[in-house]
C-alpha cells in the first residue's frame, strides 16, 4: 500500500518531521476510534523512538506479501515430493524454512488429509492462524460463529462450506494456540498426473488448506 | 470475568457453543487494520520484543466481556495492543486520547 501524504500548514511547538505525523489516506467516511488509535499509537511510538519509518515500513510490505500462494506452493511440493512432505510433518518449521518460509516462534504442525481422515483447524479462544504460509484469516475464520461451532458439529459446518464429508470418514478438528497453528496437507486429487508444480499450486486454495474445502482437478 | 453460564469458562472461550450460521464473505483488509497489524509486528519482532503474542492473548482475556463483544477482530488486536503499551508506560490513555483528538482534527481540516 502506497501512503499519500497530503499537505498541512497548521503549526506545531516542535520539530516536525512528515514521517512522523504522517497524512492518512482521506476518506469520505470519519475515521472510526480504532483507526484513529492506530494512527496515533504510531506517531507516539515514533516520536519516543519505539519505532522507526523503516521498521514500519518493512512490517507493513511483510503484512502485504503474506499470501496463501506460499502456502500452496508448500502442498504441491508435498504432492509431488515424499521425503519433503514426511519432513512437513515430522517438523512444519523445519521443513518450511528450508523453502524459505519463516514460520516464526509457533511450531507449526502439518497435518495431512487421507482417505479416512479430513483434517479441519479452527482457534475457538481467538483467531491463530498459519499466517506464514496462508497470510490473514479471512473473516469466517475469525467469527464466533465458525469458531464456536466447528468444534461441536463440524460435518454440518463444513457442508455449509459445500463440503461433504462421508460417515465412514473421521473429521478431526485442530484447535490451535497462540504458540500451535496447523497447517492441512489437503488430499491430492484424481486427475492431476503429470502436473507440474505449479499447476498443481493453483487448485490449492486457501479453504483447502484450512481444511474447510478440498481442491478439485479442473 | 467468566462466563455467567459457565464459570469455567472466560468470555473467549467460545468452542463448543453456538453463534448461528457462518457469514463466508471475506473482505479486505482496510490500510489501518494493516498497519495496525504492521506496528504490532514490528513491536514483536526478534530482538525487540516490545510486545509479544503472549501479551496480544493476556489483554483480549482480560479488556472485559463488554469491550471483546463490542469491538471486531482488528479493533480488538489494537485495543489490546493499546492496553499493553500503556501498561508498560510508552504513553498514557490520556496522551492517546489527546493525540487521536488531534489527528481527528487534520483528518477533518484536510477533508474540507
Amino acid at each position: 500500500m502506497a501512503e499519500e501524504r497530503g499537505t498541512h500548514d497548521h503549526d506545531h511547538d516542535h520539530d516536525h518531521d512528515h514521517d512522523l505525523t504522517f497524512q492518512p489516506n482521506i476518506e469520505d467516511t470519519e475515521a472510526g476510534r480504532y483507526e484513529l488509535m492506530t494512527y496515533a499509537i504510531r506517531e507516539l511510538l515514533m516520536e519516543k523512538g519505539h519505532l522507526t519509518p523503516d521498521e514500519l515500513r518493512a512490517a507493513q510490505e511483510k503484512v502485504e506479501s503474506l499470501q496463501h500462494s506460499d502456502g500452496a506452493k508448500v502442498i504441491a511440493k508435498a504432492w509431488t515430493d515424499v521425503d519433503f512432505k514426511n519432513r512437513l510433518l515430522d517438523d512444519g518449521n523445519a521443513a518450511l524454512a528450508e523453502v524459505g518460509v519463516d514460520a516464526g516462534a509457533a511450531k507449526m504442525t502439518v497435518v495431512e488429509n487421507t482417505e479416512d481422515v479430513q483434517n479441519v483447524v479452527v482457534c475457538t479462544l481467538c483467531s491463530c492462524y498459519p499466517r506464514a504460509v496462508l497470510g490473514m484469516p479471512p473473516d469466517w475464520y475469525r467469527s464466533k460463529s465458525y469458531r464456536s461451532r466447528v468444534v461441536i458439529e463440524p460435518r454440518q459446518v463444513l457442508s455449509e462450506f459445500g463440503t461433504n464429508v462421508p460417515d465412514d470418514m473421521t473429521v478431526r478438528v485442530h484447535d490451535s494456540l497462540a504458540d500451535l497453528r496447523y497447517l492441512v496437507i489437503p488430499r491430492r486429487p484424481e486427475g492431476t498426473d503429470g502436473w507440474s508444480e505449479d499447476q498443481l499450486a493453483a487448485i490449492v486454495t486457501r479453504d483447502t488448506m484450512v481444511g474447510v474445502a478440498n481442491p478439485i482437478a479442473s | 470475568m467468566a462466563d455467567t453460564d459457565d464459570p469455567r469458562r472466560g468470555y473467549h472461550d467460545i468452542g463448543g457453543k453456538d453463534y448461528g450460521a457462518i457469514d463466508p464473505d471475506v473482505t479486505e483488509m482496510k490500510p489501518w487494520e494493516r498497519q495496525s497489524t504492521a506496528i504490532s509486528n514490528a513491536l514483536g519482532a526478534a530482538g525487540r520484543h516490545i510486545y509479544v503474542t503472549d501479551e496480544s492473548r493476556r489483554a483480549r482475556e482480560q479488556m472485559g466481556e463488554p469491550l471483546y463483544s463490542d469491538l471486531d477482530y482488528y479493533e480488538r488486536s489494537t485495543e489490546s495492543m493499546k492496553m499493553i503499551l500503556v501498561e508498560k508506560g510508552l504513553f498514557s490513555e490520556e496522551e492517546l486520547e489527546a493525540r487521536m483528538s488531534e489527528i481527528a482534527g487534520r483528518m477533518a481540516e484536510a477533508r474540507k
